[in-house]
């Protein structure tokens, strides 16, 4: 346990620091913020690698252990319908309490002059993540090539960005990314390995990957759409 | 000031977090049934998550966020506006090599291919990729390029390249899309940004420097497909030695979880180490499938090397601790051994875990 907080500290400190050592060096080379603008940065900097050591150990010994858990148990329940229950509600609770989804609700208010309510949109959104991480969790089983899902759902979203209103299309890609948030990533990851090894002739390294990917989709196809419609 | 929105943001990863806990303890109570001190583990570890990301995202919230704000708009008013390209390589790379999630999927990636891809790989692509795209999209608010005419073209590559490449790689690659736009790229990049497009005249913050996300969730696509084609040229074999050894190998199959406590009281009762794999199978006793598919369950398999005359003692442990006389909870047999390398005695030491 020591030696893992050994390491652990090792890498974060590895992670951020360059980050922070730029930007004090920018400091006091160019952009000379006030003095309590950088010692707020400072502290921030201190918050983020103590947050960021707690939260890989926590994902370690906790997080990823009881998603692929979860995950393994799934299946030999031998009920589809419950498979496609608790992926849809893992999916759907993730994106709507990601921190991440608020920020952009309010930059498709901004865009969109409040025409549309936040928590419904929030809804659109949560919706489309939890579809596709359900399509992800069949694919895995059906042993549907991911090339194809990735494939036509990429094509649907090129067709329709030509269509969309100029100023949400910005809005709907950042959406696809901003929905797979730090907490969201090792649950859902862990989802998809657990379920994937337990399975005769899957495993975790040819179709456990994929679920982030796949649920980046939706939203953004529910944003556009949703873009198309206001107009 | 240091704390504020605090509570709000620790509220926000309890609701994610908790219909993955709420599942599992009711999946635990009913069906999983794993050991109390392993749940216990498993529970400390989430709570242990939830506080560091609350920590993590206030940090970025009151740290990273304003000096972003103050560096965009700074920059903005730099005359050499080509020399943005540059900067925005550097940051693109060190804000991701900072991203949390970034490091998590390169850990499993590690594990689930057994240490063929390394993780520092993983995270030197997947930086890479997004500081080539942060610097596109410096020349994009610099010079006003719409956002489609760089995320069109780049998507239909990456959906070209998917005719070749291997369903692993792919899955890999877009789930590097996913993991790429985490906390840091989304809060500082896009800070400095939409503070760079408000500083030059002309430029929209909202049409020009939002978008940045969709490059950054672009980049370690394009670039993971393109290493997973250039290795796809090569193909390289492993050889393992293995040496065996004296005395007698006690071999548990044991349902997944059971193995560290299996670990715990067969040295209690004298055994000198252990070493627990993981791996799949199925008993009798759990035949399952699902729309066809033969379920194979988890199973910890504990070696342990054992003075013959301590194996029986060792064996009637483990045969107690993991309930093997129970139908379905896993087996365990003795198989005799030539020669033993590496096993130092001490016999006054017992293992402690």
């Amino acid at each position: 346990m020591r030696n893992q907080i050994r390491s652990k500290v090792l890498e974060v400190v590895t992670a951020i620091l360059p980050l922070v050592l730029v930007v004090i060096i920018l400091q006091f080379a160019l952009v000379k913020m006030p003095t309590n603008l950088f010692l707020q940065f400072i502290i921030g900097a201190v918050m983020v690698i103590t947050g960021m050591v707690l939260f890989l150990i926590g994902v370690d010994i906790g997080i990823l252990p009881m998603g692929k858990a979860l995950g393994a148990e799934l299946p030999r329940r031998g009920s589809l319908p419950l498979i496609i229950g608790i992926a849809f509600l893992i999916g759907f609770a993730a994106t709507i309490a990601e921190p991440d989804v608020i920020v952009l609700t309010n930059q498709v208010d901004a865009v969109s002059g409040g025409a549309i309510a936040k928590n419904v949109l929030v809804y659109i959104i949560a919706i489309g993540v939890a579809f596709f991480v359900v399509m992800a969790m069949l694919r895995i089983l059906l042993g549907f090539p991911i090339a194809y899902l990735m494939a036509a759902g990429y094509i649907i979203i090129i067709i329709l960005a030509l269509f969309t209103p100029v100023e949400f299309v910005p809005v709907a890609f950042d959406s696809g990314g901003v929905t797979t948030g730090p907490m969201t990533v090792p649950i859902i990851l862990a989802l998809g390995l657990g379920f994937s090894s337990v399975l005769a002739g899957k495993s975790a390294m040819s179709d456990g990957f994929g679920l982030i990917g796949l649920a980046s989709i939706g939203p953004v196809i529910g944003v556009m759409v949703m873009g198309m419609v206001l107009s | 000031m240091v704390w504020d929105g605090f509570g709000h943001t620790l509220l926000g990863i309890i609701e994610a977090l908790a219909p993955l806990l709420v599942l599992f303890i009711i999946f635990q109570l009913v069906v999983l049934k794993l050991p109390r001190s392993y749940v216990f583990n498993l529970i400390k570890g989430s709570l242990l998550a939830l506080v560091g990301l609350a920590l993590f995202l206030q940090g970025v919230k009151i740290g990273f966020f304003p000096a972003g704000q103050a560096i965009g708009e700074i920059l903005g008013l730099v005359r050499v506006q080509w020399l943005l390209i540059p900067f925005g390589f550097m940051m693109g790379f060190l804000a991701t090599w900072g991203e949390p999630a970034v490091r998590i999927l390169g850990e499993q990636v590690e594990e689930a291919s057994v240490g063929s891809i390394r993780k520092s790989i993983v995270l030197y692509i997947i930086s890479g990729g997004v500081a080539l795209f942060i610097a596109i999209g410096m020349a994009k608010i610099i010079y006003g390029v719409p956002l489609l005419w760089i995320i069109i073209p780049g998507y239909l590559l990456a959906i070209g390249m998917l005719r070749f490449s291997d369903k692993s790689v792919i899955a890999i690659a877009f789930d590097a899309g996913g993991v790429a736009t985490g906390p840091m790229a989304v809060t500082f990049l896009m800070a400095i940004a939409v503070g760079i497009a408000s500083s030059i005249q002309g430029r929209d913050p909202i049409i020009d420097g939002f978008g940045l996300v969709a490059l950054i969730a672009l980049a370690p696509i394009l670039t993971i497909l393109t290493l997973g084609l250039i290795l796809r040229m090569k193909t390289r074999r492993k050889e393992e030695n293995a040496t065996m050894a004296e005395k007698s190998l006690i071999v548990s199959i044991v349902r997944k979880g059971w193995g560290d406590k299996i670990l715990q009281n067969s040295c209690k009762a004298g055994a000198e180490g252990g070493t627990i794999m993981f791996g799949r199978g199925v008993g009798v006793h759990e035949k399952q499938t699902i729309l066809g598919i033969p379920i194979e369950p988890e199973k910890e398999i504990v070696l342990t090397v054992t003075n013959a005359d301590e194996t029986d003692v060792v064996l009637e442990e483990i045969v107690k601790t993991a309930e093997l006389g129970k139908p379905g909870a896993g087996i365990a047999f003795v198989v005799p051994v030539e020669k033993v390398v590496g096993v130092v005695h001490r016999s006054d030491e017992s293992c402690t875990i």
